[in-house]
């Protein structure tokens, strides 16, 4: 190691543990490199304002937040509620499948897994709470672990940025998410059911047959979204970039022109708030591209794919030591972090491997999620505490079985990477 | 004063962003609306986006929205973590102040080179970086003046 990524990592480690923000921690970082190396000051800059000029398939970012944050102001999150609740609020913990099946509806419009428990999961939460048989610490357990469904199911804000990182296809890796995404809501879905059978959960009240007509056509209207953007980027027909504009729009029409449930002065914050959730993601990556330019020229990557050749790791062994790996890092670091640090640390040598590039960014991705779900440092966990008041170590004692079931799919991912590649495939990507 | 020069940093980013928002439903619009393509919009959104981004990152995001690692701060004493936040603050000010020449010389000799289609010279385009350091510093000097404040304020 030479002196430079020393530095590098001094200021990184000690400006993140000295609780400085970590993306300005990142630039640092960056600067204490080039100054110890002797370089120009003028790489920083260039670094940096290059990576986001060229980056264009990073300006989804902005718009899949803005298009999140009109959904929660605009009440759609409520109405994908009351359109679930009538397809299986009659099951056993019916409130809970509700909201399990609301994330699922919710991750096709948005691609953030804070989004989804800060809008719908809210408004679940609260209505279990009118009710004595939900404890608050299960009902935040649901939220949390439905939410990581969000950046699965496309659109997702983290693939986008794999995306940019890896050089894999946005369309394969939304794609490629699908039935991974479905396949978590089932198995949180069996999961809930077992515990509701066990604790004798209430079945959600029968909603008035004559209701039907209107909350369908409501909750249809939103769900007409996932088709529109779906089709368009796997056709072809636009860009993952474009699709983010086009979601945003279609939020922004529903709320504003067919509820009229946004005001000017809402949209106004609303704009406000993506502006400067926007800012902090984007900083975080600015921060990475950094990073990322002085392992490159330290040749980290390549000595980590050496390192891994030498070891003659088989792709499953490699696999299941990435994913271990990232559940453990995933208990301390920030998804973006790991996303944009540690997985272009390890492409190279999953490329030597020949492990596909997509099914690689759609378990790494799964992985993160589960890492926002495991304490002490798990954002979706900070974000329901901070919205509700329900504790985290509350969630984290009603919620270890939705963890476990979460984990063994993650496993059977990486055991048979059919499950996400089969899509992909059978619409033609890989195909020679 | 501070209130307002506060909100008119916000209504600037957030113009930038509605800006941003906008020239996307142009583009999307004369494509698939009146299937002519613009040749422009791509260009004006990525401008955009490196203004909005790193406006809003030098004055408009309030220090407790950014992405923290607090693990080892919430288990110190209230003097550790003002001693923390006081070297934190050192730290990344000092860096940024030490990464202010060399950004604005490389900004600046960027002016001679023009965007593809709209011709806007790179330097208007990168400069908000360079007003980003400079935030940077100010802002810890706040910082640090904030927490000595703070010391003298507890003593009494």
């Amino acid at each position: 190691m030479t002196a430079a990524l020393w530095a590098l990592l001094a200021v990184l480690a000690g400006g993140m543990l000295l609780r400085a923000p970590i993306a300005f921690s990142m630039l640092a970082a960056g600067i204490a490199y080039l100054a110890v190396k002797g370089q120009d000051m003028g790489l920083a800059a260039e670094q940096i304002l290059n990576g986001l000029y060229n980056s264009y398939v990073l300006l989804a970012v902005p718009l899949f937040v803005l298009a999140a944050n009109v959904m929660n102001a605009g009440t759609i999150s409520e109405r994908i509620f009351d359109f679930c609740r009538i397809l299986v609020g009659r099951l056993p913990g019916g409130l809970a499948q509700v909201d399990i099946l609301v994330s699922v509806v919710f991750s096709g419009m948005s691609g953030s897994a804070i989004a989804d428990a800060a809008g719908p999961g809210l408004v679940t939460i609260k209505q279990m709470l009118k009710k004595p048989e939900y404890s608050p610490g299960f009902a935040g357990a649901v939220v949390v672990a439905s939410a990581t469904i969000g950046p699965i199911i496309p659109p997702s804000i983290p693939m986008v940025i794999y995306a940019l990182v890896s050089g894999a296809s946005v369309g394969a890796l939304f794609l490629g998410g699908v039935v991974p995404g479905l396949l978590m809501a089932l198995v949180l879905m069996i999961a809930t059911h077992i515990i509701a059978v066990r604790r004798k959960m209430p079945r959600d009240d029968r909603v008035p047959l004559s209701d039907y007509p209107q909350i369908l056509w409501r909750g249809a209207l939103p769900l007409s979204l996932p088709i529109v953007l779906l089709t368009g980027i796997y056709t072809g027909v636009f860009t993952p970039t474009e699709a983010a504009g086009v979601a945003a729009l279609h939020a922004l029409l529903l709320a504003g022109v067919v509820y009229r449930a946004l005001s000017w002065r809402t949209l106004y914050s609303v704009f406000l708030d993506s502006t400067r959730s926007s800012a902090v993601i984007t900083m975080i990556i600015a921060g990475a591209f950094m990073m990322n330019y002085a392992f490159t020229s330290e040749g980290v990557p390549q000595a980590l794919a050496l390192w891994v050749d030498s070891k003659d790791l088989s792709q499953l062994q490699f696999l299941l030591l990435v994913n271990a790996v990232f559940l453990v890092l995933g208990c301390f670091l920030d998804v973006s972090v790991m996303l944009l640090v540690f997985v272009p640390m390890l492409l190279p040598a999953a490329k030597l491997l020949g492990i596909d590039l997509v099914h690689f960014g759609v378990v790494v991705v799964v992985n993160m999620m589960i890492g926002l779900i495991t304490p002490p440092f798990g954002m979706l966990l900070f974000v329901t505490n901070a919205l509700t008041g329900i504790s985290i170590r509350d969630m984290m004692r009603e919620g270890w079985g939705f963890l476990v079931a979460l984990m063994l799919l993650l496993l059977a991912m990486v055991l048979f990477p059919q499950l996400v590649l089969w899509l992909p495939q059978s619409m033609g990507y890989g195909l020679k | 004063m501070r209130v307002w020069l506060k909100r008119g940093a916000d209504a600037v980013g957030v113009g930038l962003f509605a800006a941003l928002f906008l020239t996307f439903i142009v583009q999307i619009t004369a494509r698939f609306v009146f299937d002519r393509p613009l040749p422009w919009t791509d260009e004006l959104a990525v401008i955009l986006y490196v203004w909005v981004i790193l406006w809003a990152a030098a004055f408009m995001v309030p220090a407790k929205d950014h992405v923290v690692f607090d693990l080892l701060y919430n288990t110190m004493g209230p003097r550790t973590r003002r001693g923390m936040l006081l070297v934190g603050a050192v730290l990344i000010g000092s860096l940024a102040a030490y990464a202010i020449p060399g950004s604005w010389d490389y900004v600046r000799f960027m002016a001679r080179e023009g965007t593809p289609v709209l011709g806007v010279p790179f330097m208007w385009v990168f400069v908000p970086f360079v007003l980003l350091l400079l935030a940077l510093v100010v802002r810890s000097v706040r910082e640090v003046a904030a927490l000595f404040r703070r010391r003298t304020g507890a003593s009494e």
